[in-house]
């Protein structure tokens, strides 16, 4: 929202409240941090800490690239349906040697990126409603996904190394998919933040008619979110398929509303043109908290979706009403 | 100008619908027989229920994701309340169907939330709800009666298909010849023009809302009354097979346009397709592909008939806005055209 500094401006509280409220999602995972730390001995260790970061890893990737398309001013809900794309495929691919692992990387990738693509040419050039479009991809990739494998699970079972490394190996004492999103979480981070790129994005988000009348290709820049995104979906295909390698080819269902919330919890905007990348990376790791704490305290998992349900209506209707209120 | 866009969207979805009905009977063997038609009847009606709710939603510029989950919530409800007796369960049913419902309405109608959001959120909810409610097992019923109101046949017609047809009449009534459809009308093709002439629009809001979240309940039903089960995990699929049928059948995303008739249309696209596939003995992975690609197909070809009216002559263009000045005062039901 352009407005909103203006309406903080206005506000008769401090700096110190301002700057609160612009980083909400980050206040209330450290108040989540903080009132977990103290009720429970087992959450502040260091193990119990690269869990949650390694759990989050999945959901985090898939998060980072919807964020990108949200900003854009679109919506991916095709997402889900990649990611089991890229490790149904990976896994099918049988990584046995390095030769295999190599293309049961790069296969899968330019399948996400080529997934992307089609959404990014029909929403894009076309200018078709961006719920519609990747609805539709996601029902034929799924469908492609059940009838290539049909129906039946598939698996790898002596993995190269290399292959189980991407999800299992360890550096320094951490384990590599928390480097793998750390490193995507700073590229996508300098990607919106310093590039032309980001800010054609943020410009085609906010009103894009505008940004074409200063002689932006918002086709093309749509195109090349939407491409990011299919990307993202891939790569944590893949990181899933390299952990789990005997996979159900439903497995990615709901990835693309987990990873909705997580960006909405980053507060983007959904009308486009407002959201970071760090703040989604808050988002995802306060979800990750929250599953956490309620599994250190013995909570069925149904009712942590229950949970997570509020946590998005609450986050939302505060921040809509919030805005509401700044505009009258 | 708006029905001069969607016009085409309407025709096409029909034609489609002629050929796969031309499709099915040369080459589908019995399509025609009392027993198919009976399976298409029922494999519509439910979701045929929600799809009334929904058009009423989205005409009103408003989207509900919930409805797949509140159809699980109503199902178990009303299984796990037959003690109370048959009507009681099912009023409790279909009441806090509503009362979600209600809920979507009131987060976006008076604390603003993005209707999409908004829904996935009571969405995400209610699925947590039901499945620690029922620690995610399936609850069965043992209610003759209550099994009969899915699988009885009444006049050949299997009895959800009769819910239905009474769901598209009262859906078509209220959008048609109803003050409040004409409101809901208005809402959808302007908010801000709406609510100066003088409509409640949070209120009509909540109406729509709770109306859909009732139709789910509806669905839920019937549904739990036929498998004889109140499942927690049904209805994954159903929200996006639910508007998928809506957009089909001509009503926009951004809201004002359509009908519950084209609705209809839509949904009958969907279900022969499906029947067709299983007359081919095609396997079911390849329908998910089709119903996706129908969707895509359609949306490209309705943008590429934008295109081709934006890139149309002047002439063409101030005429059709000439066309909408006069028809908008008095084109509320859009059936001067």
């Amino acid at each position: 929202m352009p407005s909103d500094p203006t309406i903080r401006r206005r506000l008769p509280a401090g700096q110190l409240t301002s700057l609160l409220r612009r980083e909400l999602v980050w206040v209330v995972l450290v108040c989540a941090v903080l009132a977990l730390t103290l009720s429970s001995p087992n959450f502040f260790t260091a193990g119990n800490l690269l869990n949650i970061l390694r759990q989050v890893t999945i959901v985090g990737i898939v998060a980072i690239g919807v964020v990108i398309v949200i900003v854009g001013g679109n919506f991916d809900l095709s997402v889900g349906a990649t990611l089991t794309l890229a490790a149904v495929v990976s896994v099918q691919m049988q990584p046995t040697n390095t030769a295999r692992t190599v293309l049961s990387l790069a296969i899968p990738l330019t399948l996400g990126v080529a997934v992307g693509a089609v959404n990014g040419v029909i929403v894009g050039r076309l200018r078709a409603n961006s719920i519609i479009v990747t609805v539709g991809t996601q029902f034929v990739v799924t469908g492609a996904v059940l009838l290539y494998v049909g129906g039946q699970h598939v698996r790898v079972d002596s993995a190269a190394p290399l292959y189980m490394g991407i999800s299992g190996g360890y550096l320094l004492g951490i384990p590599t998919p928390i480097y793998l999103f750390a490193a995507i979480v700073a590229v996508g981070h300098l990607l919106m933040q310093r590039t032309l790129f980001g800010r054609y994005v943020r410009a085609v988000g906010g009103n894009v008619e505008a940004a074409r009348l200063l002689g932006i290709a918002a086709p093309r820049i749509v195109g090349l979110t939407y491409m990011l995104s299919g990307a993202a979906a891939a790569m944590s295909g893949i990181l899933l398929a390299s952990r789990v390698r005997n996979l159900d080819p439903t497995v990615g269902i709901g990835y693309e509303f987990s990873a909705l919330t997580a960006v909405v919890l980053g507060g983007a905007s959904l009308t486009g043109g407002r959201g970071s990348v760090l703040d989604t990376l808050a988002g995802v790791l306060l979800l990750g908290v929250i599953s956490n704490g309620m599994r250190l305290f013995e909570l069925p998992f149904n009712l942590q979706l229950f949970v997570q349900g509020i946590i998005l209506v609450f986050a939302v209707a505060v921040d809509a009403y919030g805005r509401a209120r700044g505009r009258q | 100008m708006i029905d001069l866009l969607t016009a085409p969207f309407r025709q096409f979805t029909v034609w489609l619908l002629i050929g796969l009905l031309v499709w099915v009977s040369a080459f589908g063997n019995g399509f025609w027989s009392a027993g198919n038609l009976q399976n298409l009847v029922v494999a519509v009606s439910i979701e045929g229920v929600m799809v009334v709710g929904m058009t009423i939603v989205m005409i009103g510029g408003g989207f509900d994701l919930s409805i797949g989950s509140v159809m699980a919530l109503a199902g178990v409800i009303v299984v796990k309340s037959l003690g109370l007796g048959l009507v009681p369960a099912i009023v409790l049913a279909v009441a806090a169907a509503g009362l979600v419902g209600l809920a979507n309405g009131l987060l976006i109608s008076r604390l603003y939330v993005n209707p999409f959001i908004a829904t996935l959120g009571t969405m995400i909810v209610v699925r947590g709800l039901v499945l620690t409610w029922t620690n995610a097992q399936p609850v069965s019923g043992a209610d003759f009666t209550f099994m009969n109101l899915g699988r009885a046949i009444l006049w050949g017609v299997p009895l959800p298909g009769l819910f239905f047809a009474v769901a598209l009449v009262m859906g078509h009534v209220l959008l048609s010849y109803h003050r409040l459809g004409r409101e809901i009308y208005a809402l959808g093709g302007n908010e801000e023009s709406a609510r100066s002439s003088g409509i409640d629009t949070g209120r009509l809001k909540l109406i729509s809302y709770a109306i859909c979240g009732a139709s789910a309940g509806v669905a839920g039903v019937v549904l739990a009354s036929r498998l004889n089960t109140g499942s927690p995990i049904i209805g994954e699929n159903t929200a996006l097979n639910v508007i998928t049928a809506v957009l089909l059948g001509g009503t926009s995303l951004s809201g004002g346009v359509g009908t519950v008739s084209g609705s209809l249309v839509g949904l009958l696209c969907i279900g022969v397709l499906g029947n067709g596939l299983n007359l081919f003995d095609v396997p079911a992975y390849y329908q998910r592909i089709a119903q996706g690609s129908l969707l895509l197909s359609l949306v490209m070809l309705e943008r590429l008939a934008h295109r081709q009216a934006e890139s149309m002559s002047l002439y063409i263009r101030t005429l059709a806005a000439r066309r909408s000045r006069l028809t908008w005062p008095a084109g509320w039901g859009r059936r001067g055209s």
